[in-house]
């Protein structure tokens, strides 16, 4: 199972694939924004595509889990939360 | 003419700055949390779910009329489907939406309620990469609307096809400036529409369409947004049109959304439409609307 840290990396790794923004920032600037909020102001469309990049780096650890996109969707998820949902489906 | 253009505007101003910060989160938390969204419209595609809802005062140029506007859907709950799909993303919802507005008499009035449902299927062919994130996004729509003005039912059935991609100039691609703020999206969109008479289904149109939707975030902070620009552009093709007989039509509207707040859950705003407005059975309009804007 990889640790907290490792998921954190690769979680970082997928938001910014999706919103440009480098990890660094994200981690130091950004980590308690939430994903629809702005400067990030990620849309419906951007969350569903991103949220297949989680489920499928998901199954491969964990194959039987998975991430809902309504939980990816949801107003208020912050960068830091989605790395906590998604830690929470590789305990 | 002109004392009522003033008096419209500071009611609309003071309502607005009235919701402090603190009230709009409570507001907009309990919208979440009963998993309801308000929007102008969930016709099914992404440029409507973009816009917020409006509660307007109008000038209708064409018609020759001023009057109130409500335009607002409401879509409760996303149910996903296939949630272990590695390649695609399915949901649907129900949906309830009321156009109206006030103008008696006028070629342009408009009070309807429609229920529907809405679908939308993503397809991303190669999730694992990280270098080459697009892939197409398709919505389809379903409405049974009710016209209170022309006295008709109508069953319309929609589907659009859109693409996103995370590489710059991509449609769905977030432009941002130097310091990451986000600036500018845009989707183009074709699809096709079906409306029928629900009492006479031999009474029906059928169009092709070309949608195109932008917005500009030009006055933004790291936290807030208080400034938003919208375009979009409607074009459609007559496959059959028993219905309507209108022919070929086109709309094109503009706003310009002020959010005193920085948080794009209440604010006011300017919208201009020129064309045949698809909320009110394709009545050819020229409206300058200004009102109060709700997303949540």
């Amino acid at each position: 199972m990889p640790t907290k840290n490792e998921v954190q990396l690769h979680v970082l790794n997928i938001v910014h694939a999706f919103t440009g923004i480098i990890v660094t920032d994200l981690l130091n600037k950004f980590f308690t924004t939430a994903l629809k909020d702005p400067p990030l102001s990620m849309d419906d469309t951007g969350l569903g595509f991103m949220t297949l990049s989680l489920r499928g780096y998901i199954k491969n650890e964990r194959p039987e889990k998975t991430i809902i996109v309504t939980e990816v969707r949801k107003p208020g998820l912050t960068v830091s939360g989605l790395v906590d949902l998604v830690f929470s489906k590789l305990k | 003419m002109k004392n009522k253009y003033f008096i419209g505007c500071c009611f609309i101003m003071c309502s607005t700055q009235a919701l402090s910060q603190a009230k709009q989160n409570k507001i907009a938390k309990w919208f979440t949390d009963h998993n309801i969204s308000i929007r102008k419209s969930f016709t099914g595609s992404s440029k409507d779910e973009g816009k917020p809802a409006v509660f307007f005062w109008n000038k209708d140029f064409q018609n020759k009329t001023s009057y109130t506007t409500i335009d607002v859907g409401l879509k409760v709950a996303q149910i996903p489907f296939f949630n272990n799909s590695k390649h695609f993303i399915v949901t649907g919802f129900p949906k309830f939406e009321w156009h109206k507005d006030g103008a008696k008499g006028s070629t342009g009035a408009k009070n309807s309620i429609s229920a529907g449902a809405n679908m939308e299927v993503l397809y991303f062919k190669d999730p694992a990469s990280l270098t080459n994130i697009q892939g197409p996004a398709l919505t389809a729509s379903y409405n049974y609307k009710n016209d209170y003005i022309k006295k008709v039912n109508t069953n319309e059935v929609n589907a659009y096809l859109s693409y996103f991609g995370e590489k710059a100039g991509m449609p769905g691609h977030s432009i941002r400036n130097k310091t990451d703020v986000y600036r500018f999206r845009y989707y183009p969109y074709i699809g096709f529409e079906s409306y029928s008479k629900a009492t006479e289904g031999s009474q029906n149109s059928q169009f092709w369409v070309a949608r195109f939707f932008a917005e500009y975030f030009p006055i933004s902070t790291k936290e807030k947004q208080f400034l938003q620009f919208t375009f979009d552009y409607s074009y459609r093709g007559v496959i059959h049109d028993k219905l309507y007989k209108m022919g070929t039509m086109n709309v094109v509207s503009a706003g310009i959304n002020i959010y005193p707040n920085g948080t794009p859950n209440f604010g006011f705003g300017i919208d201009y439409q020129k064309g045949y407005d698809p909320a009110n059975s394709f009545v050819k309009t020229d409206k300058f609307d200004v009102g109060i804007k709700v997303k949540l």
